[in-house]
Parts: C-alpha cells; sequence; structure tokens
C-alpha cells in the first residue's frame, strides 16, 4: 500500500517535468534562459542576441522541439553560444560543483555541530558532581536546617 | 592530530585556490594582441580550431599556415558590419588565389541570422562561430575589427577598428604579404 502511495505521488511529480520537457513553453525558457551579452534573464532583456533567441525559442517550439532539444542547440551546435546563456549550472562537469558544494557545506556543517554539540555534552559536569563537590555544610547547620524543615511536616 | 589534519588540508585548500588564480591569469592573453599590433609589433597570432557556420565541421587557423589570413570579427546584428560586409566579400574574391584566405569569426551569433546575413552580402569565404573566447584572445574591443596574419602564422600590424574601406584592406593584405616572405 505504502509502495503504491509513493509510486502515485512520484508520478504526479514527474508528469509536470515531463509535459515541460516534452512541451515546452516560451515564458519558461526565456525565464531560464540569459542573455549572454547583458547576462539579464532573456524575458528581461532586449539586446539583439536576445531578440535572435526569443524568435528562435518560438520557432522552434512551433516545430514541436523539446526543452532540452531546444536548450542544447543553443548552447551547443549549432548556434554555439556556450554555457554562459544557462540561468542555471549544469549538473555535469566542473558546474556540477556549483549544485554539489553548497549540500555538502551544509552537510559538513551539520556534522561540525553535532560533534561539536556532542564534545560540550560530555565535558560537561553534571547535577550530581556538582553537589558532590560543593562545600559540605556545617554539621550544627545540617542540623538546624533538618530541625526548621521538620517544622512543616507537621 | 586532528586540530593539525584540518590545519593541513586549510592550507591545501587555500594553496589550490592560489594555484587556480595563478593558472586563469597566466592563460589569459587578455587583449595582448591589438595592443601590440597597435604599436607596430608583430605577434604570433593565437591558435584556435572552431566550428564552421557556413558549412559543417571544423576550421583550424594552423590548416591555413602559408596564407595571408585576413580575419574579420562580425555579428549578424551588429549595424557597422553590415557597412564593411559588401566590401569584404568582394576583396575575397579579388585576393583569391593569391595567396589569401579571408577568414570570419562571427561572435555570438546563432547560426540562422548569420547565414541570412551571408547571403544578403554575398559572402562565401568560411566563417566560423566563436563564443567570445577569441575576442578576448586578440583583443576585440568591438565589432567588426579585421586583424592580417602573415604566411608564418604572425599577425602583422595595421589592425583595422570599424568597418574596413576597400583601400585599408588591401592595405593589410599588402603588408601582410610583404612579411611573410
Amino acid at each position: 500500500m505504502r509502495a503504491l502511495l509513493l509510486a502515485v505521488l512520484a508520478l504526479a511529480l514527474a508528469a509536470p517535468a515531463l509535459a515541460s520537457e516534452q512541451h515546452p513553453t516560451q515564458g519558461e525558457l526565456e525565464a531560464e534562459l540569459v542573455c549572454p551579452q547583458c547576462h539579464e534573464p532573456l524575458d528581461e532583456s532586449n539586446s539583439p542576441i536576445a531578440q535572435q533567441m526569443k524568435a528562435y525559442i518560438r520557432e522552434h517550439i512551433a516545430m514541436g522541439w523539446t526543452k532540452s532539444h531546444i536548450v542544447d542547440s543553443l548552447v551547443g551546435p549549432p548556434n554555439n553560444l556556450g554555457p554562459s546563456v544557462l540561468g542555471v549550472p549544469q549538473k555535469h562537469g566542473f558546474d556540477l560543483l556549483a549544485w554539489v558544494l553548497p549540500l555538502a557545506g551544509i552537510a559538513a556543517g551539520a556534522v561540525a555541530l553535532a560533534t561539536g554539540a556532542w564534545v560540550w555534552s560530555r565535558n560537561r559536569p553534571s547535577n550530581n558532581v556538582l553537589v558532590a563537590d560543593g562545600p559540605a555544610l556545617d554539621p550544627a547547620l545540617d542540623r538546624r536546617v533538618d530541625e526548621e524543615l521538620a517544622r512543616y511536616d507537621g | 592530530m586532528a586540530r593539525r589534519a584540518a590545519q593541513g588540508v586549510a592550507v591545501a585548500v587555500v594553496l589550490a585556490l592560489l594555484g587556480v588564480l595563478v593558472w586563469d591569469i597566466s592563460h589569459q592573453s587578455g587583449g595582448k594582441v591589438a595592443r601590440e599590433v597597435d604599436k607596430g609589433e608583430v605577434v604570433v597570432a593565437p591558435p584556435f580550431t572552431r566550428s564552421r557556420v557556413d558549412t559543417d565541421g571544423k576550421l583550424s587557423l594552423a590548416s591555413l599556415r602559408g596564407k595571408v589570413v585576413v580575419l574579420n570579427f562580425w555579428q549578424s546584428y551588429c549595424a557597422p558590419c553590415t557597412r564593411e560586409a559588401r566590401t569584404l566579400a568582394e576583396g575575397s574574391k579579388r585576393w583569391e588565389g593569391k595567396d589569401v584566405v579571408f577568414l570570419g569569426v562571427d561572435e555570438q551569433d546563432l547560426r540562422g541570422p548569420a547565414l541570412k546575413f551571408m547571403r544578403r552580402f554575398g559572402i562565401t569565404y568560411p566563417i566560423v562561430s566563436d563564443n567570445l573566447a577569441l575576442t578576448g584572445h586578440y583583443g576585440v574591443t568591438g565589432y567588426p575589427e579585421t586583424f592580417f596574419i602573415d604566411r608564418r602564422g604572425r599577425v602583422v600590424p595595421p589592425h583595422i577598428i570599424g568597418p574596413a574601406s576597400r583601400q585599408k584592406l588591401d592595405q593589410g593584405i599588402r603588408r601582410a604579404l610583404a612579411f611573410g616572405t
């Protein structure tokens, strides 16, 4: 039952991604690509190359190209604009570091925090030790405290 | 012990980053070519191999060794480039068969508009596409710009900034031919 639920959930999440890949919209591609001249998102740029890219995207969406096909053809052959037109780093090669390093940093921070907390808690003296190490009461004073407390017991 | 190891790793990371910085700086020609040529110096042409725009395949500058190369940087959406395009197209035909080749570097452009530009102005010489790397290596500051490379693969003065006229083009080619002999 649980496996079925997970499968349904995975399918529900994958469906929009698949639709976006198969039938990309002009808006989403313009938001994900960057003008190589002004480095602004394509949908905010009016530079000549940005206008060329927008026209190219429009034309190739109409031709039924997939999202990755359009992006790849802009980055690589035949247009060879390079990865600088991508709004987000690629998930392979050197760019992979941009995805991995923040996660590695968070993981390293969590480990450091956990280690620090563990070391701190081990070194901290417990309550019992504090009492044991505290100055012992004078026997007369101790007896007097007992007597005072005994009045409340009655 | 663990503290020592952590310090060692930190120092190694800093040194590695420093190494990357030094490598990056040492591999940038930083526009040296244009600057030197404009001072009247002769500079070895930065080699390159790029995809062709006019046809399939790649073209390397080394394959043109033995000929004078007129290296023109342009873009299809650059207005001044349209003013020199016919001069270059006509020049390439006039100098054909005289050990002179014209080579266009189409910078940061889409192939479709570039091909349209070529058809419009009758450009039939080879064009390669680039993504600003050669602009940096040659020190191009705007479009169009034209360099002359002699038969021995050296960039020789003059260097034309802006649209090339027939007179400037012929002058540059004649000088490059003279340098290479």
